[in-house]
């Protein structure tokens, strides 16, 4: 199945160079290289820091925080460990969710310096959608969207909260008015389910020897 | 508990939804290295890794690139003038008489042999004083090892106390002023101290300093001491004792503030984090 063809060979099937190969260049100081990921991945993890922060100024600062990371320290990738995508949407989510949490903690004190009007999904210069630059990726987008469609309302909200708005079990119970059974059972449903219909997408990235 | 029970936990953890207790207890089952529990902690971050490809891709601001790119390019620019090249040429045969480099090949063999004896000498001598010297630095590398010995210790037992399930973490976030700076607090409940650790923040300047605040929920700032950042932009305070009347805290906060701290907040504000309910 050309899903089960990961970005880490040399090439995609579409010729483009792959992720492995612009990592590697990006190790050797290959600027390029880092233009063509962030031209690769730049508007998914853009859409990523949105999500979590709903502010445009912080999405873009924790954006630009995450390639400049990439390029200053390139040896904290471990092809080993998973995909360059993986480790850039991680790097992404842990960086955005870290501003999150400053940014509660600031909102509940008279430190605050004053902040953006919070606004859902904020999209900058009006565009909502940018071309498909890779054939794979949106392969993979596609098979993504028609797993979170399997789920259930209540297992895709609760695994939103947890991943996009960084709560725990316990502060997505409380905040649902649910008993934590029910909410940890949700997200581990939700999780296994995914899993299950993922496990095709990803399957070349999950390292063979852990 | 079984690896096959433990696997829901794995997956409550990779989406970051396990409170401290679980969290910790995954993390204490990782640490063993599980070859079972790290595949299936490895699946679950692979299928967290791509649930954002749900989301619809939003292009960035035109400028973000352009601004990106210029920033790589001017490092890369003082790079490569830091940096020195050049080979040196090969030297080619000269032609002449052959018997003039004949001559002088012998005659320099003859001083070699003569100069021969007296730099054998003075080598041994060298050699002994370089033995003498070598046995130095032995004993200074044996004092440095005991002495990494020591600081391993102490480091297990701080992982040990870490470890406590009375022992609460929470995190503090990088603001706008201090994005690349991520904190940590270990609140030990059972002594009511904090440990703080922090990284990603720019060195301290000889004026400045940085200062953590404990904020209690009705808006009093209370100092709970300085700190400096080296080049390494890492920092911790250990054992920060929380007062006794300092009542309910809601947030912790970094801020920077003259040599010798503050009474009051004064500086930007570099981190900070919401503190969990202490029950």
């Amino acid at each position: 199945m050309a899903l089960m063809k990961s970005l880490s060979d040399d090439r995609t099937p579409t010729g483009g160079e792959s992720d492995a190969v612009l990592m590697g260049a990006v190790a050797r100081r290959d600027g390029a290289a880092l233009g063509k990921l962030y031209d690769r991945y730049g508007s998914q993890l853009y859409a990523l820091c949105l999500r979590i922060l709903r502010e445009g100024p912080d999405a873009e600062e924790v954006l630009d925080d995450v390639f400049w990371e990439v390029w200053r320290r390139p040896e904290r990738y471990d092809a080993t460990r998973g995909s360059a995508m993986a480790y850039l949407i991680t790097l992404t989510r842990s960086r955005s969710i870290d501003r999150l949490r400053a940014r509660r903690a600031l909102r509940s004190t008279s430190l605050d310096e004053g902040s953006a009007d919070p606004i859902a999904a904020k999209t900058p210069d009006g565009e909502t959608s940018t071309p498909l630059v890779d054939v794979e990726l949106g392969q993979r987008r596609s098979a993504v969207r028609r797993a979170i469609a399997e789920l259930s309302e209540d297992q895709r909200r609760a695994i939103e909260m947890s991943f996009y708005d960084g709560l725990s079990h316990s502060e997505i119970a409380s905040s649902l008015d649910e008993p934590l059974g029910t909410v940890k059972s949700r997200i581990r449903s939700g999780l296994i389910r995914l899993s299950g219909s993922l496990r095709s997408v990803y399957g070349g990235e999950v390292p063979d020897d852990v | 508990m079984t690896c096959e029970k433990r696997r829901d936990l794995l997956l409550l953890h990779a989406a970051g939804a396990l409170d401290d207790p679980e969290r910790r207890e995954v993390l204490v089952h990782l640490d063993t290295g599980c070859p079972v529990c790290a595949g299936a902690m490895a699946e679950a971050q692979a299928t967290l890794a791509h649930l954002p490809l749900g989301l619809d891709p939003v292009e960035p601001p035109a400028r973000l690139r352009q601004r990106l790119m210029a920033r790589v390019a001017d490092e890369s620019a003082r790079t490569a003038a830091s940096g020195s090249g050049g080979v040196a040429p090969l030297r080619r045969p000269t032609t002449g008489n052959w018997w003039r480099p004949a001559l002088a090949a012998v005659a320099a063999s003859l001083v070699v042999l003569v100069a021969g004896g007296f730099v054998f000498q003075q080598r041994q001598s060298r050699l002994a004083d370089r033995i003498s010297d070598l046995d130095e630095v032995v004993a200074g590398q044996r004092q440095e090892i005991q002495h990494l010995r020591d600081s391993l210790d102490g480091a297990m037992n701080v992982v040990a106390r870490y470890a406590r399930p009375d022992v609460r973490v929470f995190e503090l976030g990088g603001t706008e002023h201090a994005t690349t700076a991520a904190g940590r607090v270990f609140w030990d409940r059972a002594t009511g101290t904090w440990d703080f650790h922090v990284a990603g923040l720019a060195p301290s300047s000889t004026d400045r300093t940085y200062q953590l605040w404990f904020i209690t929920a009705d808006q009093r700032k209370v100092s709970a001491g300085t700190f400096d950042v080296g080049a390494d932009g890492v920092a911790r305070m250990l054992e920060i004792s929380i007062p006794d009347d300092v009542g309910v805290i809601s947030v912790a906060a970094v801020t920077d503030e003259p040599r010798g701290g503050s009474l009051q907040p004064t500086g930007q504000i570099r981190l900070a984090g919401e503190v969990p309910a202490s029950t």
